[in-house]
């Protein structure tokens, strides 16, 4: 085959190709469209959590439709407050498990529902209490708790009134909690 | 000192036949003596295989391109397009220009300069690598085009021949067809020169 025929094929090829990506840019969008639609996603997103935490702040679960204080004005007040109603829901939470443990077979054991992930302790301190927690859980008489106790991969704590309190927060299940003055024993 | 008595002191300081023989050539011939035909370096066969992996790059992503571009002109009435459909096809279409975009340049350059070094050397037309990769293509190029034949047969006896289909098709059959015959007219061609 002559140089010429290669080089007419390579002409054809290269014509299909080069329409192909010039199709393809008028599709797909150029770079610089598709970063802004990037940063659009980006912020449909926060949007879409923002709105949805103002929503959970303010709307009454058990009466859907009213709202159980006004909205925020600005997205600092609404910060402000998803902090406050944060930390206080989580407290009303903890209380009522140490109310609800106390006097049950297990003496200190109540079950959580929620995850609090703004109070993350450090793995080693986790891991030492959780050395001596082990043969403590390890004696229990719900043996499965123990072993789901010691397979914490995260554990928060919380002090109310003097005493440690922590649980595991890996999952949709949360459940033991153990004051530290039984777990320090 | 006759070359029998230089090629003995040669071999009992060390030298290797090979190279007393190209020392003997580059010295003594007019022309540098050449390479046994279907014997190929490993720089051709570095170079062959990245051409044709570069070609199948090109290909597979140029049908691709194309069968996406007839299913955003033609869409399937029977299936419900989401956006996550559209967005996931966009995302495969950039996907197909970025491979397209490296490996098509890349393998126009090194075909060229695979078929400069023929023309130069037509030997190197022989190279086992060469013929090998050649005919693979070939073949591979043969077994698609049958394939979709097969497909379209197959399509049109259970009546579901649509635009869409034949669309993509003809696409598949022009892109194969296409490259399958430069090869074979290649490959014939530098037979033929070779003898």
């Amino acid at each position: 085959m002559s140089p010429r025929v290669h080089a007419a094929f390579a002409v054809v090829a290269s014509a299909v190709v080069a329409a192909s990506v010039a199709w393809g840019f008028v599709l797909a969008g150029s770079p610089a469209t598709r970063r802004l639609e990037r940063f659009d996603e980006q912020r449909l997103q926060d949007l879409q959590l923002i709105a949805r935490e103002i929503q959970w702040m303010v709307m009454d679960p058990n009466k859907m439709g009213t709202l159980k204080e006004a909205l925020p004005k600005t997205l600092e007040e609404a910060a402000e407050r998803a902090r406050r109603t944060f930390i206080r829901s989580k407290m009303k939470r903890l209380m009522s498990c140490v109310r609800r443990s106390r006097g049950s077979a297990h003496g200190t054991r109540a079950s959580f529902g929620t995850i609090p992930p703004a109070c993350a302790v450090s793995r080693s301190m986790f891991s030492i209490r959780l050395r001596s927690e082990k043969n403590r859980l390890a004696m229990s008489a719900k043996k499965g708790d123990a072993a789901r106790f010691v397979k914490l991969s995260c554990v928060p704590f919380f002090r109310t009134g003097g005493a440690v309190v922590y649980w595991q927060s890996c999952g949709a299940r949360c459940s033991d909690f153990v004051p530290a003055r039984r777990a320090g024993q | 000192m006759d070359h029998a008595t230089v090629f003995l002191l040669l071999r009992s300081s060390g030298w290797k036949e090979r190279e007393i023989a190209q020392a003997f050539a580059t010295r003594e011939l007019a022309m540098p003596v050449p390479e046994r035909a279907g014997i190929g370096s490993a720089r051709d066969a570095f170079l062959h295989l990245l051409v044709f992996t570069a070609l199948y790059a090109s290909a597979i992503s140029l049908i691709f391109l194309l069968f996406t571009y007839i299913e955003f002109a033609f869409p399937d009435p029977a299936a419900r397009t989401s956006d996550y459909a559209i967005e996931g096809a966009l995302s495969g279409i950039r996907a197909s220009l970025a491979t397209l975009i490296v490996s098509y340049p890349l393998f126009l350059l090194v075909w060229w300069f695979l078929l400069r070094d023929v023309r130069t050397s037509v030997e190197k037309a022989k190279s086992g690598v060469r013929r090998w990769l050649s005919f693979l293509s070939l073949f591979v190029g043969a077994v698609t085009i049958m394939a979709d034949v097969i497909t379209v047969v197959f399509y049109l006896v259970e009546g579901d021949l649509t635009v869409r289909f034949l669309l993509k098709v003809i696409a598949l059959f022009l892109v194969t067809g296409g490259l399958f015959i430069y090869l074979a007219l290649t490959l014939r061609s530098e037979g033929e020169a070779g003898k």
